[in-house]
């Protein structure tokens, strides 16, 4: 081999180049194979089925949040109902109520006799302390501390609140202040006595001997 | 044919936001293929491929009414395409092991054997040559990879000015080349 000659570089050279040329032939196709890829037959069908379907979804949800929705509703309804139809039903079962609920009515005081002094004094006294707001849960709690004869005396009637929320008439405040000037069973009776009541006052009976006439027989009638 | 692309693109660009829907139905006509491509090149599996391809048009769906603002939806959902792939290809780790071939993998009876097992060969190498190439360079280059994508439309998917994407798709393909020169590195 001769080294001097000058024409010994390219063809030294030329395997290389030819392999060079040859590589970037290859790199060439191998990169514009890359991503020369077709998706299967009925792509764009397939997509736009599952479009379709994506669209109908949120109907779906609508009438899924429709009927739950519906269903709530109907529950509460129910729940409502059976609620105020219990309610109705315990309070005609204690007529008593009727009595005491009314505030100012003229059957209150015909029937004011039911109501025992005691409780009807620490029923306003309580409401006087607290401000006339309506009595909590723990304040019927602790009210059910008071001794057991006068609770059974004085027989609450069942309200839906028991004392009531309502504040006291002006009757019932001059009441309540008699009450605690005199907590006599009487003092009330005839404080809360009516007028109609005072005037039924009865004179006692006299009740007078029979007077029997005498009886003359005559003679002729004997015989 | 160019003609016809050309007036699509322009009812698109002038179509009314109430049609939105029909707009949509036009994009899985008109840019299915190049989304799954971009979808492929990322991927590398068929059947991710196209279930990228569904994710993508389902989140065009999502837009609403709104898809009706854009002007250019071949560069639009190409950038949804190429989002999904990735975030596809970041939650699956794919491997070779898991692609099964099937029938259409398989050479056809005139298609020649050797050829095509040459073929897949060659991607098997290109394949593992790109994925062991950095992301910044490995991306501008996949991209450019597909025909139907101007080296501006990559810049506007990946973000970068589209000098950045000619020099990086260029340094990319140095590299490939200097490892397919050098018999060590080809493995």
């Amino acid at each position: 081999m001769n080294m001097d000659d000058p024409n010994m570089d390219d063809r030294m050279k030329t395997p290389d180049k030819s392999r060079e040329q040859e590589i970037d032939r290859w790199l060439d196709d191998a990169l514009s194979q890359y991503s020369k890829v077709d998706p299967r037959d009925g792509l764009e069908g397939r997509v736009l089925a599952r479009l379709a379907e994506a669209r109908r979804e949120p109907t779906r949800k609508l009438h899924w949040w429709g009927a739950l929705a519906f269903t709530t509703a109907a529950i509460l309804a129910i729940a409502l109902l059976w609620h105020a139809h219990t309610e109705s039903m315990q309070f005609r079962e204690t007529p008593a109520a009727k009595v005491v609920a009314p505030a100012a009515t003229e059957s209150r005081a015909d029937n004011q006799q039911n109501l025992d002094a005691s409780v009807l004094a620490k029923r306003t006294s309580v409401n006087h302390t607290s401000n006339n707001r309506p009595l909590t849960v723990a304040q019927h709690k602790a009210n059910r501390g008071i001794p057991a004869n006068t609770m059974q005396q004085a027989a609450p009637p069942k309200l839906e609140q028991f004392p009531s929320t309502h504040h006291l008439s002006q009757e019932e405040w001059s009441l309540v202040r008699y009450l605690n000037e005199q907590s006599d069973k009487e003092a009330l009776l005839k404080a809360t006595a009516t007028p109609s009541e005072v005037d039924l006052s009865i004179d006692s009976l006299e009740i007078r001997p029979l007077e029997i006439p005498d009886i003359e027989i005559s003679e002729s009638q004997t015989n | 044919m160019t003609a016809h692309f050309v007036i699509a693109e322009q009812a698109i660009a002038t179509a009314q936001p109430t049609k939105a829907e029909s707009l949509l139905e036009f994009a899985v006509r008109e840019h299915s293929r190049l989304v799954y491509r971009i979808a492929y090149s990322v991927l590398r599996d068929p059947a991710d491929a196209e279930d990228a391809v569904q994710e993508v048009f389902l989140r065009v769906l999502r837009y609403g009414n709104k898809a009706a603002r854009i002007k250019d939806w071949k560069a639009w959902l190409a950038r949804i395409a190429w989002r999904v792939a990735v975030e596809r290809r970041d939650k699956v780790t794919q491997s070779s092991a898991r692609h099964e071939q099937t029938t259409d993998d398989l050479p056809g009876p005139g298609s020649g054997a050797d050829r095509v097992l040459l073929e897949r060969e060659r991607a098997e190498v290109l394949q593992r040559l790109i994925a062991a190439l950095p992301a910044r360079l490995r991306d501008p280059l996949v991209l450019a990879t597909i025909d139907e994508l101007s080296p501006r439309e990559v810049a506007t998917v990946l973000g970068i000015s589209e000098a950045a994407v000619r020099s990086r798709a260029f340094r990319a393909r140095q590299i490939l080349r200097e490892r397919l020169t050098t018999p060590g590195d080809r493995k």
